[in-house]
C-alpha cells in the first residue's frame, strides 16, 4: 500500500478510483453469474415443458433477464434517492447516516 | 455543453434527480419486461393477456414490486440503525471507535432548526445530557437479533 501511494503514476491514479472500479467490476461478475443462472434455469424449465432452449447470447434480449435486472435494480436506485432526500427533512440521532437532530434542513455534508 | 449553474435547482438536487430518475427508468423497464413474461405465461395457457395498466394490479406486478422495496427499506433502516452503536474500524460509513460526534449531540433550539426542536422546552436540553442512547439501543439488537433467530427457526420447523 505505502508502495503504490509512493509510487505515483498510474498505480496512484488507479488507487484513487479503486473503490468504483472494485464495485464496477463486482457488478460485472454478478451479472455474468445472474445472465448464466438465469439462462440455465430458463433451459432447465423448457425442457421439462418439451420447448426449445436458448444460447446465452439470444436469451440476452429474452425479458425474463431484464425483469429480473430491473425488478432489483429500481429498488436499489429508489433506495438510495430514499436516504438522501429523507436525510434532508428526518433524521436519527445518533446515526452517522444521519445529520444532527437540530441541523437545519439546508445545512448539507455529514 | 451549456454549463449548468451552481446556483440552478437542477445543479442543487443533482444527486435527488438523477436517482429518481434512474428509478423511473428501472420501474419503467420493469412493467414493461415484466408485462412481456406474464402475456407469455398467459398465452402459453390460453388465457387472455392483460393490457399494461391491469398489469400494474396483477399480483405478478405487485410482487415484484414490493419484495425489493421490502428488502431495501428493510436493510436502509437497519443500516441507519446500527451505525448508531456498532463500529467498522477504518471504515467511512462508521462511526469513531471512541468519543462523542456531531451526530450524537441532543437537540438545541435555534432559529433554523427543525420545527420539533424549535417547539421544545427549555429545560429540555438539561434533562436529555445524560442520557445514552447507545446502551440502551445495544440491548435492544440483542433483543431483535433473538426475535428473528426465533422467526427464521419457527418458519423452517
Amino acid at each position: 500500500m505505502r508502495h503504490s501511494l509512493k509510487k505515483g503514476g498510474l498505480i496512484l491514479t488507479l488507487y484513487k478510483h479503486s473503490l468504483s472500479i472494485s464495485l464496477l467490476i463486482l457488478f460485472l461478475i454478478s451479472f455474468a453469474l445472474h445472465w448464466y443462472g438465469s439462462n440455465k434455469d430458463y433451459n432447465k424449465i423448457q425442457l421439462i415443458e418439451g420447448k426449445s432452449t436458448e444460447s446465452m447470447f439470444t436469451y440476452f434480449s429474452n425479458s425474463r433477464l431484464w425483469f429480473e435486472s430491473f425488478q432489483n435494480w429500481q429498488s436499489e436506485f429508489l433506495s438510495v434517492f430514499a436516504i438522501i432526500f429523507l436525510s434532508i427533512y428526518l433524521r436519527e440521532i445518533g446515526s452517522p447516516q444521519s445529520k444532527p437532530v437540530d441541523a437545519p434542513h439546508t445545512e448539507t455534508g455529514e | 455543453m451549456t454549463p449548468i449553474h451552481k446556483t440552478s435547482f437542477i445543479y442543487k438536487n443533482s444527486l435527488t434527480l438523477v436517482f429518481l430518475l434512474l428509478a423511473v427508468l428501472a420501474i419503467g423497464g420493469q412493467t414493461l419486461t415484466g408485462l412481456d413474461q406474464y402475456n407469455n405465461f398467459l398465452n402459453e395457457h390460453n388465457q387472455t393477456p392483460v393490457s399494461l395498466l391491469n398489469y400494474l394490479s396483477t399480483g405478478h406486478f405487485i410482487q415484484a414490486t414490493f419484495e425489493n422495496w421490502e428488502s431495501e427499506f428493510f436493510q436502509m433502516a437497519l443500516f441507519v440503525w446500527f451505525t448508531v452503536f456498532l463500529r467498522q474500524k477504518g471504515s467511512s460509513e462508521s462511526k469513531q471507535l471512541t468519543g462523542k460526534e456531531e451526530v450524537d449531540r441532543q437537540p438545541k433550539k435555534h432559529a433554523k432548526a427543525p420545527w420539533p426542536v424549535k417547539r421544545l422546552s427549555q429545560n429540555y436540553t438539561k434533562r436529555v445530557a445524560t442520557e445514552n442512547t447507545e446502551t440502551q439501543r445495544f440491548d435492544f439488537l440483542v433483543v431483535f437479533l433473538c426475535a428473528l433467530c426465533g422467526f427464521v427457526l419457527i418458519v423452517l420447523f
